[in-house]
């Protein structure tokens, strides 16, 4: 067995030892869109750590610049029209942006991967799921194909699929939406990256499947020790597997926070809306809390907060002063560890 | 119209006939869709079906609003389309008004479908990208010429606009200059235009932001109470269901499992199927989380073309016995609960149906 | 697991959501799909130059007198293969001097426009048409319809376009244009009914023609205001590109002595002659190749130029 591994200029584990910050960093990323109809600024200005072991929750909507900021990260936004004017990517303290494509490459899938929402499309509907597993193993690691292929059912037996070693050459249209996920994941994890991030990784899939896969998720992120940020838009979700939010809106982080913390007491108006809007199982109220308007349109953000044109608390420094990520504290004054808001009146709305 | 009998005259007479409220205006009685599996190109040849519906009965009453709950390819989509008549029935009856509309066409057809309107699940799909929203919303006019003159209906479709809280200027626009929230507003005034008693919701929060989806509930509700509508909702989000549904069915593969009110359904739970899906609800709460129970059923749906015998939940369920595989249970009272006074006395399909609390009352 | 599609769609989750019902909204226009494409094309150079060109093709082959005043047909023989191209005076009779004939090369050119032009569009015309209804109809009935049409598509599709019209064609005695027009269409409307049906198919299980139904809408409302308008796209793109297919079609045909022959003015027609004269004269095969391959290009750009802006990916 050979082990092609060049990655001389790759960080591996050992050299990360040395390293003693978080895993990945993002530092005031800048993402923009060059469209017809002007220029879309998706994202502006995000700062998030994740560490290894630890579980970032992403929360936002659609056009909150969660999605293109994981894009970001992996490399695969298409440029054009996607443009990065402005931050940092650091992996165990290297820029990837400024890193040589070949060296990015080398990252991409054996150090991070990635799990997308929609599993039946991201796998080929020609090959079967044992040679598509076994091609990181070939590719990668130079296996032959037989070796890979007891990897590949290795691997399928991980991630709990029945009868691993009957179904290794069944193609993925055989499998059912939760048996797809599950191969989505045994890719990712094929190579035993330190970090993973996951696309919405259930949102295809019905709830009794749900819990399954993030129960499974869960569960292999802490055998591995790896990193995982978790993008998603279901807030339900989060609360059973984060250790930390970071919930963005109109491209910008909003508030930061460990995941007990955020659901006790939100510290920006957005998280505040959106936690009183979802209905609850276990309550049946009269109205919904809704969060009046829309969205905001990236090529047109509101100047000022982004959120203020919504916003019941809006006065007029919002409508002028962007609110920078500030720490946010108890009424003595005490440190409320790992908890921003970017919110003029935050004082108000935690403590309120 | 040249195809007019007697009987249809006879028939769009009764469906102009006012219901009194907590009547039942909707009677599904057995109603099934199997889809043929054909093998062969030229002489094409049956080699099964899929059992999509399955024998579903349930009745809609006036003015209330039944949740239809399940996974996906559980059935609940054809039963709306069922309803719709945009499918035909394999067997069964649908009786609006007493009159059995799955063997309804022409004109008597066309009265009912005034009557029972639909709100799609895709904002995105459901409205025509090359026609204004005016022409969207003023389409069911020029099929129903006789709902409003027509000199009078652009005037209506801005009233519609404003009911649900769109922009009457908007008359002009085209949907792909909406986001989706206002795209399901405009499916929503479609579905109103002809003052329909029945709506028929097939996921229609589904592919919305959160943050929007309360706007849009709040409107369906409000709707409601200001046309004295009936809502069909089907969905799988459990806990929106819960939220707007007076009464809640829960479908596991063409069958109903378990059918009772809002608090027989989500507190008094006897269908196992039922008590796992309700387990399974991500809380967004932590604290809450740490208290539940859950149970997580292992496997996927089965096949709808080769549902097990008996029971369908029978592969998936902790409970399950020899009898289970043997024996399909019928949707009665259990026998256990018959003429209790308790809330676990309602519908369920289980031959060991038992109450379990899984969400935590309050 | 690159995902290229992912990254378009959230480009386009960024860029869809439009401006909040707040007033600066109400600048923001009316605009249909097509006027967006139309926004598109206006700033494509590819459709900027095309359309150009076609506008003078269009112009030469309605108006030829316009552009010379020449004959294409009487020759003086004294002129025989005379002058090398006298570029510098650019449009005289003589400026891409004579065929063996003695008659204007330049004058033959100009003239020549209008058959291809005839075959081209006519063609076109009648195989959407044509290809149009019988793929709308296999496509949105289905079963037997849908069956009988594409079986009969098959058949058509299944003879070789050229060997065909050469049988078509040498079953008439007099080879107008029409005739030519009518052999090509006769052959080339499968390619549109494909398209068709497809389109038709597509569109067919959208959400809002199950929404016309659920109205009551009848078979020739869901058929002319729901499936039509959106399943023409990809059949107008395939109408243009296949429009300069036609017309390099009727050049071969009579090149080969099939289609068009003297005494009627077509490029077709002097290509033929001029491969026949090559060693002597070059340019009397030149100057009708240039043309058509010129014509060609022009709507194979129009097509893709107008298939880059209906590409609802891009939106």
């Amino acid at each position: 067995m050979t082990i092609i591994d060049n990655t001389a200029t790759v960080p591996s584990p050992r050299d990360g030892a040395d390293h003693t910050g978080p895993l990945l960093e993002v530092r005031d990323l800048h993402v923009e869109f060059h469209t017809r109809d002007g220029v879309a600024k998706a994202v502006n200005g995000v700062n998030y750590s994740v560490n290894a072991g630890e579980t970032l929750a992403v929360l936002g909507e659609s056009g909150s610049g969660k999605s293109v900021t994981a894009q970001a990260i992996m490399g695969i936004l298409d440029m054009p029209p996607g443009k990065i004017p402005q931050g940092e990517i650091l992996f165990r303290g290297q820029d990837m942006l400024k890193m040589a494509e070949e060296d990015r490459r080398k990252i991409r899938g054996r150090k991070i991967a990635m799990i997308f929402q929609d599993a039946l499309s991201s796998l080929n509907p020609v090959l079967s799921v044992g040679y598509q597993l076994g091609e990181m193993f070939r590719v990668h690691q130079g296996l032959s194909k037989k070796d890979a292929t007891v990897k590949a059912v290795e691997l399928m037996d991980k991630v709990k699929i029945p009868a691993a070693k009957a179904r290794v050459t069944d193609y993925p249209h055989q499998f059912s939406g939760g048996m797809r996920q599950r191969i989505m994941i045994a890719m990712a994890l094929a190579l035993e990256p330190d970090l993973i991030i996951a696309d919405e990784p259930t949102t295809a899939l019905d709830v009794t499947v749900q819990a399954q896969v993030m129960d499974l998720l869960a569960e292999l992120q802490q055998e591995y020790n790896m990193g995982l940020i978790l993008i998603t838009h279901d807030l339900g979700v989060v609360a059973d597997v984060a250790d930390k939010i970071a919930v963005m809106y109109a491209g910008r982080i909003v508030e930061q926070a460990p995941v007990h913390e955020l659901y006790k007491r939100p510290a920006h108006p957005y998280t505040k809306g959106l936690l009183e809007s979802i209905p609850r199982l276990d309550q049946k109220g009269q109205e919904l809390y809704a969060i009046k308007g829309l969205p905001p349109n990236l090529l047109r953000v509101p100047t000022g907060c982004a959120f203020n044109p919504r916003c019941p608390k809006a006065d007029d420094i919002c409508r002028t002063e962007i609110p920078a990520l500030v720490p946010v504290t108890e009424q003595d004054g005490a440190d409320l560890p790992g908890r921003t808001s970017a919110c003029h009146f935050w004082k108000e709305t935690i403590h309120g | 119209m040249a195809d007019l009998s007697k009987n249809d005259e006879a028939v769009a007479a009764a469906v102009e006939a006012p219901v009194g409220r907590g009547e039942p205006i909707l009677q599904v009685r057995n109603l099934k869709k199997h889809f043929p599996l054909t093998q062969g190109i030229l002489f094409k040849k049956q080699v099964g079906a899929v059992k999509a519906v399955d024998g579903v009965s349930f009745d809609l009453y006036q003015g209330e609003t039944l949740g239809i709950v399940g996974e996906s390819g559980c059935g609940k989509s054809t039963v709306a389309k069922l309803l719709m008549n945009l499918e035909q029935a394999t067997a069964g009856e649908v009786f609006y008004k007493g009159q059995d509309i799955t063997k309804l066409g022409g004109r008597a057809l066309k009265a009912v479908r005034r009557n029972i309107q639909m709100v799609f699940q895709d904002p995105y799909t459901s409205l025509n990208p090359r026609m204004t929203v005016g022409d969207i919303i003023g389409e069911p006019f020029d099929i129903h010429p006789e709902v409003a003159p027509k000199g009078d209906r652009r005037r209506k479709v801005q009233e519609l606009l404003d009911v649900v809280g769109l922009n009457p200027e908007y008359i002009n626009r085209y949907p792909h200059q909406f986001s989706g929230g206002q795209r399901q507003r405009i499916g929503i005034a479609r579905g109103l235009a002809l003052n329909p008693e029945i709506i028929i919701c097939d996921e229609p929060v589904s592919a919305l932001d959160v943050s929007v989806q309360a706007q849009v509930i709040n409107l369906m509700g409000k709707l409601q109470d200001e046309f004295n509508l009936s809502y069909l909702f089907i969905a799988h989000d459990l806990s929106i269901v819960r939220h707007i549904s007076d009464r809640v069915g829960v479908m596991y593969l063409g069958k109903m499992a378990e059918i009772g009110t809002d608090e027989q359904i989500y507190e008094h739970p006897t269908h196992p199927y039922t008590q796992a899906l309700l387990s399974a609800v991500p809380v967004p709460d932590p604290e809450a989380r740490a208290h539940r129970e859950r149970i997580i059923l292992t496997g996927d749906v089965p096949s709808p073309a080769n549902p097990p015998s008996g029971c369908s939940f029978r592969t998936r369920c902790w409970k399950a016995q020899e009898r289970c595989s043997q024996e399909t249970p019928l949707l009665a009272i259990p026998q256990r609960f018959d003429g209790l006074d308790t809330p676990a006395a309602h519908l369920s399909a289980c031959h060991f149906a038992e109450e379990k609390q899984v969400v935590p009352v309050h | 697991m690159p995902d290229v599609t992912k990254t378009a769609t959230a480009v386009e989750d960024a860029v869809a959501l439009p401006a909040d019902p707040a007033p600066a909204a109400k600048q923001e226009k009316a605009r249909s799909l097509w006027g967006d494409a139309w926004v598109d094309l206006r700033r494509n150079p590819y459709f900027l130059v095309a359309s150009v060109l076609i506008f003078f093709l269009l112009l030469i082959a309605v108006f030829p007198s316009l552009f010379t005043s020449a004959s294409p047909t009487k020759g003086d023989l004294v002129k025989h293969f005379l002058g090398k191209p006298e570029l510098g005076s650019i449009g005289s009779e003589g400026w891409l001097g004579y065929d063996g004939q003695g008659r204007s090369v330049y004058a033959r050119l100009i003239y020549g426009t209008r058959a291809s032009i005839i075959v081209g569009v006519a063609v076109t015309a009648i195989v959407t048409i044509v290809g149009g209804v019988m793929g709308m109809l296999a496509g949105y009935f289905g079963g037997w319809i849908d069956a009988l049409l594409s079986r009969l598509t098959d058949i058509f599709f299944g003879i070789p376009f050229l060997l065909g019209a050469m049988v078509v064609l040498q079953s008439f005695v007099e080879r107008t244009v029409w005739v030519v027009v009518f052999a090509l269409a006769f052959l080339g409307w499968t390619q549109m009914a494909r398209v068709m049906r497809g389109a038709v198919i597509t569109v067919k299980h959208a959400d809002y023609v199950h929404a016309a139904k659920a109205l009551g809408a009848g078979t020739g409302r869901i058929l002319f205001r729901h499936i039509l308008p959106n399943a023409m796209a990809p059949v107008i793109v395939v109408a243009t590109i296949a429009l300069g297919g036609y017309i390099s079609a009727e050049a071969t045909l009579s090149y080969l002595g099939l289609g068009l022959a003297a005494p009627t003015v077509s490029w077709g027609v002097d290509i033929s002659t001029g491969v026949d004269q090559i060693r002597v004269a070059q340019h009397i095969l030149l100057w009708p190749s240039i043309m058509l391959s010129i014509t060609v290009l022009a709507f194979i750009m129009l097509g893709e130029a107008v298939r880059n802006a209906l590409d609802p990916k891009l939106r």
